[in-house]
């Protein structure tokens, strides 16, 4: 497995659950309070800078844990470089995700001429581009076991 | 005609979708513009020219599309076109997803509903513009490698 394709593994987790958190932070705060007056702007930039870093260290951690898998079983253990395959695949994700991103844009221009609240802005935002995101992964986890 | 001037069904189709688009866009920042003479630019009513630019050059390009697609024979596409339309659609990703940032920031910010529409509108315009360009330049000179 390639560092690429052990990222997209985690990514396809990291992405659901930070989303969850988020709306369940900023769904705690909209019970409690008028959506106009939640400040959604913390939590959002604490999911994303968390959503990263979980990303980063979680691609990581599968990479010594298979490393020390393989030294278990008395193998050696293997890191493959990414290759033309991992970008092909990238590209592919992307390019099958990117209505999502559309959408969530056309979402939100449309939102805005509603003259809704910026908290709704905000969240659709997040929410379709996080959806975008895992998306493409899907896409990309499926590239990879059934090729492209 | 000689075989070898003759445009694609692709190429032709994508040609009419970069002409409507620009036009489209055209008018409604003149529309805006004009209006903006008389109100203050982030009270200026722009929804409705927004979406009508946007409906009405879509159905042009629509219209353009199913007779283009009617008067076509033989088959509309190729491996090669195929791989042109998703380098085309690629290229121009990276700014759309930067405009959808950048309205996050403007949103977080607390800056007016109009400034926000108008980056995620103009943002996704250039976008698939640059997205366009690249076809019809790949259509002419080939893929990059």
């Amino acid at each position: 497995m390639t560092m690429e394709q052990r990222s997209v593994w985690v990514q396809v987790f990291v992405y659901p659950i930070a989303l969850l958190v988020y709306l369940a932070v900023v769904g705690a705060r909209a019970s409690a309070a008028p959506v106009s007056e939640i400040s959604w702007v913390v939590p959002m930039i604490w999911t994303i800078g968390v959503m990263i870093i979980a990303i980063i260290l979680g691609t990581i951690a599968t990479a010594i844990a298979a490393a020390a898998g393989a030294e278990i079983r008395g193998e050696k253990a293997e890191f493959e470089d990414g290759d033309i395959r991992d970008q092909e695949i990238e590209r592919y994700g992307d390019y099958r995700a990117r209505h999502f991103t559309a959408l969530g844009a056309l979402a939100v221009i449309v939102l805005a001429m509603a003259h809704v609240d910026h908290f709704w802005i905000a969240t659709s935002m997040f929410v379709t581009g996080t959806i975008a995101a895992e998306y493409g992964c899907i896409i990309r986890i499926r590239a990879y076991r059934q090729g492209l | 005609m000689s075989e070898r001037n003759e445009l694609s069904f692709e190429e032709r189709h994508t040609w009419a979708g970069l002409a409507l688009g620009f036009a489209a866009v055209a008018t409604y920042i003149v529309i805006i513009t004009v209006r903006s003479q008389d109100t203050p630019i982030s009270e200026v009513a722009w929804a409705w020219p927004m979406l009508w630019t946007v409906l009405i050059a879509g159905g042009a390009y629509g219209a353009v599309y199913g007779i283009l697609a009617a008067r076509h024979r033989g088959p509309r596409t190729d491996p090669r076109e195929i791989e042109i339309d998703r380098f085309g659609e690629l290229s121009g990703k990276g700014l759309l997803s930067f405009s959808v940032l950048v309205a996050i920031v403007l949103v977080a910010l607390d800056v007016d509903g109009f400034w926000v529409a108008q980056t995620l509108f103009l943002g996704s315009y250039t976008a698939s513009t640059i997205g366009t360009v690249a076809k019809l330049v790949a259509h002419r000179k080939g893929l990059p490698l």
